[in-house]
């Protein structure tokens, strides 16, 4: 145990890097977004009351209220957060290569501590978890800051305040990185992980066996995902909703479970067995 | 210290020759102390179970004693200390001997041209 | 003691190791000498478990290798294992948080013995050095065995002369060495047993003071013997 926290411990500075880039650029180009979409709305109220002389209300009538939903669905703010998922999803499969492929081959010494290998396996899985989860709540920061860059720079009576509650509310991509309620939020992270677990497996099946493991892997992955969504696919199709969803999703939870352990059994072999420097 | 060493006599045997040679030529007299086995494994650059092969050996010849929790030093025993000089004279001598006996060289000749040679080099070598 | 019974590994059709078996005891320099391929090399892999072998197995002190294992037999491959930005010091903490047989008067010892400096980054160090530095990191882990691969190939003669007096030194001095190399001049006064490897086979096993005793042959002399036919 003492060593996985040091393991988790030494991943983690080596993933720090990388999360205060992502966390610089994604709060850079979202004020950024901020005041683009400030100044459109603002140019448009200038308009108005230049070219129509349209008062305040007349304004509000004719192009509503600035609200921060306005950036929220801006691409300055949904592209940094798009960046980030594939970042970590490319950090996936660095975090494992990278030990295999740096400059130095330190997957030799990491193999060859005086500890159980699947250490390595959880601390490099925990990294992945803590990382998104630093990153998530970083945006949840990061937009209340945001929120008040606008009040600031948008004159008191354009602005239409809304709570972090609604703005997740209304945003798919939003409610998709923090949902609102804590069943959903679970089954969310509950199902990257899982992903996450798979994936790394598949990584572990192609550095046992190589090539003929890159084929393994993908098939793993495959039949991995479709085992744990086939009560969702049956129900629809062959039972023809026969179950009830929370039935379904209690099947569901069951063979995440069972694919979880199995994947993880699966990668302490391969790294006690099968592995390769 | 320094050995040059031949690849085909063992190690140990060249260190026990090359510790005789200093005693013989009166470089380690009794009682003086010689290095331990490590330190001497590491002037010599040779394995240290090699120099205890070779120290083994010696204090099996009786050429050097070691006491308890004390360095090795060279044995006390003056008829042992001279019977390395004579065994190496003699074996010297023995060597020479056999090659000039192998081109027909008379007793004489071989005498006459020692004696020259002898003279040329001056009394000591080294 | 090492054994090695019986490995045979495979990579695709190609038979790297057929059936091998050797031993390498505590208190002795066992070098594993073969003039080409990879064989060697996949032995020390397969002994610290970083590659699987077909058939066959490896006991250290009679048990087979596990996590605690690598406490007692450490592994000083010939390309450095470390994370290029480290510092040599980082290196050197790194390593005495996950071994309890971390010995740092012994490290402080050899690095000062090689003159290297602590806060130089491993990536900057020459390739003499980053030997050193590996050598260092094996060393200081106060293990039984040592296995080393390569230690002197590809570096400049002083430091191969360093390197070399390593192996006379109390670093090494009861402990049991197994190295390989295919120059066997630099060190042929240094090692106790000689594993002849060829063609993924074990040619011929023997203590070098032995068959310059009884045969008067030097370890080229029998090298010559088996690998020029």
């Amino acid at each position: 145990m003492k060593n996985f926290f040091k393991l988790l411990n030494f991943e983690l500075n080596r993933v720090m890097k990388l999360l205060i880039i992502l966390m610089g650029f994604t709060f850079i180009v979202q004020l950024v977004g901020v005041f683009v979409s400030k100044n459109n709305y603002l140019t448009q109220v200038e308009m108005l009351q230049q070219n129509d002389g349209s008062s305040v209300s007349q304004v509000l009538q004719t192009i509503g209220y600035f609200s921060f939903d306005r950036v929220v669905n801006s691409l300055f703010f949904i592209g940094p957060i798009m960046i980030c998922v594939a970042a970590i999803l490319f950090y996936v499969f660095l975090i494992w290569y990278r030990d295999w492929f740096g400059k130095n081959t330190f997957v030799y010494r990491l193999l060859m501590l005086p500890t159980e290998r699947i250490n390595l396996f959880f601390a490099k899985l925990t990294t992945i978890v803590l990382a998104t989860l630093s990153l998530v709540g970083f945006q949840l920061i990061a937009i209340q800051i945001e929120m008040l860059v606008m009040r600031w720079t948008v004159p008191g009576e354009y602005v239409m305040e809304v709570t972090l509650r609604q703005l997740i509310e209304f945003n798919k991509i939003l409610l998709l990185i923090v949902p609102n309620q804590f069943e959903l939020f679970m089954s969310f992270y509950g199902a990257g992980i899982l992903t996450v677990v798979i994936l790394f497996t598949a990584i572990l099946l192609e550095r046992s066996y190589r090539l003929k493991g890159a084929l393994i892997g993908g098939t793993f992955v495959v039949v991995a995902n479709l085992l744990v969504i086939l009560p969702l696919i049956l129900n629809e199709t062959i039972f023809h909703s026969f179950l009830y969803n929370g039935e379904v999703l209690l099947i569901i939870l069951a063979l995440g479970v069972i694919v979880l352990a199995g994947s993880i059994w699966l990668s302490k072999r391969l790294l006690d067995k099968k592995i390769r420097v | 210290m320094n050995i040059q060493f031949n690849n085909r006599d063992p190690v140990y045997i060249q260190v026990i020759q090359h510790f005789k040679l200093q005693i013989a030529k009166g470089f380690l007299e009794s009682g003086d102390v010689i290095p331990s086995r490590r330190e001497l494994a590491s002037q010599l650059k040779i394995n240290p179970n090699t120099a205890q092969r070779a120290y083994k050996e010696m204090e099996e010849e009786g050429l050097i004693k070691t006491e308890k929790n004390q360095p090795s030093k060279v044995t006390h025993d003056q008829d042992v200390l001279r019977g390395v000089r004579n065994e190496l004279i003699d074996e010297a001598v023995s060597q020479f001997v056999d090659s000039v006996k192998s081109i027909n060289v008379p007793l004489e000749d071989a005498m006459k041209l020692i004696e020259t040679h002898y003279k040329e080099k001056g009394d000591y070598n080294d | 003691m090492i054994e090695v019974k019986d490995i045979v590994k495979r990579f695709g059709r190609k038979t790297v190791l057929d059936q091998v078996s050797f031993t390498a005891e505590k208190g002795q320099i066992t070098c594993l000498i073969g003039v080409n391929g990879m064989g060697k090399t996949t032995i020390m892999n397969a002994i610290m478990k970083l590659t699987p072998l077909q058939a066959g197995e490896i006991l250290v002190d009679g048990e087979k290798v596990k996590k605690d294992t690598f406490e007692k037999i450490v592994f000083i491959p010939d390309a450095t294992i470390m994370l290029p930005h480290f510092t040599i010091e980082m290196a050197m903490e790194f390593m005495k948080d996950f071994y309890q047989n971390w010995n740092q008067r012994r490290a402080d010892d050899m690095l000062a013995f090689f003159k290297l400096n602590r806060k130089d980054k491993i990536a900057s160090l020459s390739k003499g050095n980053t030997a050193k530095v590996n050598l260092l990191l094996g060393l200081a882990v106060d293990a039984d065995y040592i296995l080393m691969d390569e230690p002197f190939s590809g570096i400049d003669i002083f430091s191969r002369e360093q390197i070399a007096e390593v192996f006379t030194s109390h670093l090494i001095e009861d402990r049991g060495v197994l190295i390989t190399t295919h120059e066997i001049g630099d060190i042929e006064h240094l090692i106790d047993k000689v594993v002849l490897l060829n063609d993924g086979k074990i040619q011929k096993e023997f203590m070098t003071e032995d068959v310059r005793e009884s045969e008067g042959k030097s370890v080229i002399d029998v090298l010559r013997e088996v690998f020029v036919q």
